[in-house]
């Protein structure tokens, strides 16, 4: 057993770092290239490479605020969301705007691609799937309570939450979509979907997350343990790991073998304040984390312990932190308005 | 601007039927310049649209709340939309939520108190209800969210007062009353009043629970009548034939105006006389002026005053039993005058609801220990059906006043002032649901030490 203390732990600076004028929300990497959309509080979105970061191409997208920002899966594309109760999809090379729609009057606080043709979008208690060549827009449901996330199964399937509701649905399919359902008395904050489609880790009110097998409409496993409640998932690329946060404990969860039905999970103890976005790199078993205080963690959770691998310190909140497609980069944007880029491809 | 030395962004809940007027509410403090940044979190049944193109002009922004029915689910709600907006919070320093009209108040302000996230960033300014005058009848027995809706009030603003008789005014002020009687009560045509009285309130901040003074039921009001009576300077006679009883208490103070604030203020003003151990005796041929001193009336004979009045006015007369039983009549050159108008008090009892308050208050000092079981028990077994509990009690021992406030289940307290040379009180108010005053009562008493 390695004696943890002669762990040494790589310090982290940032390569790049550039001042928006407005709080940062998040950021998204582009699925081909290095490219980054990142949206900020006074509803623009931005775009730039590694490169060109202090030089980001922007635009107000959504002039009453932005919410969400995703990239078409061919990284061609850029769907924003917005308080404006519109879907916005973008083609970042001529910074045109490819097509619009007004979804409501309320926020559309998820968003979710299947294909470069087809995005769904959440608004309020109703359920859209768009197409982007040929704009059609379709309702798919109307449900009893707010949608707290969306994720594509297949081309077919989608998983949803709403508060205390975690649905399938099919939305090939006319008339009844309803195929799977798991329910839980607790709000549902968070949905995050293996990338093999067979689990929909939500995290909950009550400082727990359930994992429902989706692709059995088994019943969920409960993972517990949590100070706060859980609104921090995210699955390992390989749909074998778990990590979750609620408060400043950070866990990962194995999902190999039988499941984790009666196991423990990882500790990672690397953060002191509340952990606010863990992500799984695009390959490997590199998970990054950051916390309320600025503190940004990277771990390697095949390592028998328990401190991360590299750290590093940014001034103010983290909001997010995400994973470049070569895993080389991080991208972090903060409370205070700044972007930041972290070289960890020596991680 | 709004300056919060713990950083927090308060935040007010705006209740009130639909129709009642909180978004000509909001649209008042939206224009209004009191130096703001205001988000509105409303909800998506709203009475009506709040101009968009008004509000970024306003400098303010709003944002719909995503769910249509506040007192299942938007709990996570509020949640999900306050932590976005405090990613946000240099945009803005204070927060409205506009309930829909049949919200429970409950879930909204507990959510301020149980998640750490809304804890941390927020803090629960007051819940402000407002009563539509005009309709309220229609809705009080079929509707109990309009109950509800009182019940869990810091500030409640009975509206369109101009759209009913005075006297119903009355009588609907004594139905809220019945119910709450923590809540600071306005009256107010258009949803008009002073900014202040409805944000920055602090009514659930413990070091301002000492502000609270409970206002009591009508019941408890001393007079069986009273008038206003529009008169010109000079003297009037008063004449009075025997009664049912041998002496009559009267209180007569002038008015300056006619509105409901201003009659609310003057009642308050006659109980307050009413109950004072200082009055003067008159009979036949005494004189008297319209000072708002408390007079007792021999009325074991027929008798005539003489009121001297100073000065051309309106002038409110407080009777403790019905001017009929004596044939009381105000004279000016054997002209009658009769009152402008004129409210009968106590006699309905309005006692039909469920939802009431429960005061108690009595001296002497608490046992800890006892103390602390009994809360305790009470909120496990009835915190169900208690709305709202605010207190002031003296603990053995401790020098400081300890005060406390609940909302349903949840109890926060804190030791305050020191007692000093005051008297050593125990002071509560519970509003709430199928409250029994005397379990209570000798619950609390029995925690005396």
């Amino acid at each position: 057993m390695k004696n943890e203390r002669t762990v040494s732990i790589q310090r982290l600076h940032p390569t790049e770092r550039h001042f928006f004028d407005e709080t940062v929300l998040q950021c998204a990497w582009s699925p081909a290239a290095n490219t980054v959309a990142i949206i900020t509080a006074d509803g623009k979105l931005h775009a730039a490479t590694v490169q060109t970061l202090k030089k980001p191409m922007s635009i107000v997208a959504h002039a009453a605020g932005a919410l969400r920002v995703a990239w078409a899966p061919d990284g061609k594309l850029i769907a924003t969301t917005g308080q404006d109760g519109a879907l916005r999809i973008w083609r970042p090379d001529d910074r045109s705007l490819v097509m619009e729609h007004q979804l409501g009057t309320q926020w559309v606080g998820e968003l979710a691609w299947l294909s470069d043709e087809v995005v769904a979008a959440g608004v309020g208690k109703k359920l859209f799937v768009v197409g982007v060549s040929k704009p059609t827009v379709r309702e798919i449901a109307s449900f009893e309570n707010t949608i707290t996330g969306i994720a594509w199964r297949n081309e077919r399937e989608l998983v949803v939450t709403t508060y205390g509701k975690a649905l399938r649905l099919d939305v090939a399919r006319e008339g009844e979509h309803v195929v799977g359902r798991f329910e839980y008395p607790e709000a549902m904050l968070v949905l995050n979907l293996s990338p093999d489609g067979r689990y929909a880790a939500i995290g909950c009110q009550d400082s727990a997350a359930r994992v429902w097998t989706v692709a059995e409409d088994n019943d969920a496993v409960q993972m517990s343990g949590h100070q706060e409640k859980v609104q921090v998932l995210s699955w390992s690329v390989d749909s074998k790991h778990l990590a979750m946060s609620g408060g400043a404990e950070l866990s990962v969860w194995s999902f190999a073998g039988s499941g984790p039905r009666d196991t423990k999970p990882i500790p990672l103890l690397g953060h002191r304040d509340v952990v606010v976005a863990a992500n799984f790199a695009p390959k490997g078993k590199r998970l990054a984390s950051v916390d309320k205080s600025g503190v940004l963690c990277v771990w390697d959770i095949t390592r028998a312990t328990e401190t991360p691998l590299a750290a590093g310190l940014n001034k103010s909140t983290i909001h997010a932190a995400e994973w470049s497609a070569d895993g080389d980069y991080l991208i972090t944007g903060d409370q205070d308005g700044s972007a930041a880029l972290w070289n960890v491809s020596r991680v | 601007m709004t300056t919060s030395t713990d950083g927090k962004i308060p935040v007010t809940v705006l209740t009130g039927f639909l129709g009642a007027g909180k978004t000509t509410l909001l649209n008042r403090i939206m224009t209004e310049q009191h130096g703001k940044r205001i988000a509105i979190i409303q909800n998506e049944f709203g009475e009506i649209g709040i101009d968009g193109a008004l509000v970024i002009n306003a400098d303010e922004e709003i944002f719909e709340m995503n769910n249509g029915c506040i007192c299942c689910t938007v709990r996570g709600d509020l949640i999900r939309i306050l932590g976005n907006l405090q990613k946000r919070r240099h945009k803005f320093d204070y927060v409205l939520i506009e309930t829909d009209g049949l919200a429970d108040p409950a879930p909204v302000a507990q959510t301020f108190f149980v998640d750490p996230d809304m804890q941390e960033s927020w803090k629960l300014d007051g819940i402000v209800t407002i009563v539509d005058a005009k309709h309220v009848d229609l809705h009080w027995d079929t509707n109990d969210e309009v109950k509800e809706q009182i019940a869990f009030a810091d500030v409640i603003l009975l509206n369109k007062t101009d759209l009913v008789t005075t006297s119903d005014v009355a009588r609907i002020e004594r139905k809220i009353r019945s119910i709450n009687t923590l809540g600071k009560l306005h009256f107010t045509q258009k949803s008009e009043l002073p900014i202040a009285h409805v944000l920055d309130i602090g009514a659930f901040d413990l070091k301002r629970i000492l502000d609270v003074k409970p206002q009591f039921l009508e019941p408890e009001v001393p007079f069986e009548w009273s008038g206003i009576y529009e008169l010109e300077s000079g003297r009037y006679e008063m004449k009075l034939d025997k009664g049912p009883d041998p002496v009559m208490d009267i209180v007569m103070m002038e008015l300056l105006d006619t509105s409901s604030e201003c009659l609310f203020r003057a009642r308050e003003a006659a109980v307050v006389e009413f109950s004072s151990v200082e009055f003067e005796k008159i009979k036949d041929k005494s004189m008297f002026s319209p000072d708002g001193r408390l007079r007792e009336i021999q009325t074991d004979g027929a008798l005539t005053l003489t009121l001297d009045v100073p000065q051309n006015g309106r002038y409110l007369l407080f009777t403790q039993h019905h001017p009929e039983e004596f044939n009381l009549r105000l004279l000016r050159k054997r002209q009658q005058i009769a009152a402008s108008s004129s409210t009968v008090h106590n006699v309905e009892h309005e006692h039909d609801s469920e939802i009431s308050s429960v005061s108690i208050e009595f001296p002497g000092d608490l046992d800890q220990k006892r103390l602390n079981e009994w809360m305790a028990k009470l909120l496990r077994e009835k915190g169900v059906d208690i709305f709202r509990m605010k207190g002031i009690v003296s603990v053995q021992g401790q020098p400081n006043r300890f005060v406390f406030h609940g909302v349903h289940m949840l109890f926060d307290g804190i030791p305050e002032q020191p007692w000093g040379k005051r008297p050593r009180l125990n002071q509560m108010v519970f509003v709430g649901k199928n409250l029994d005053k005397k379990e209570l009562n000798d619950g609390l008493r029995g925690c005396l030490a």
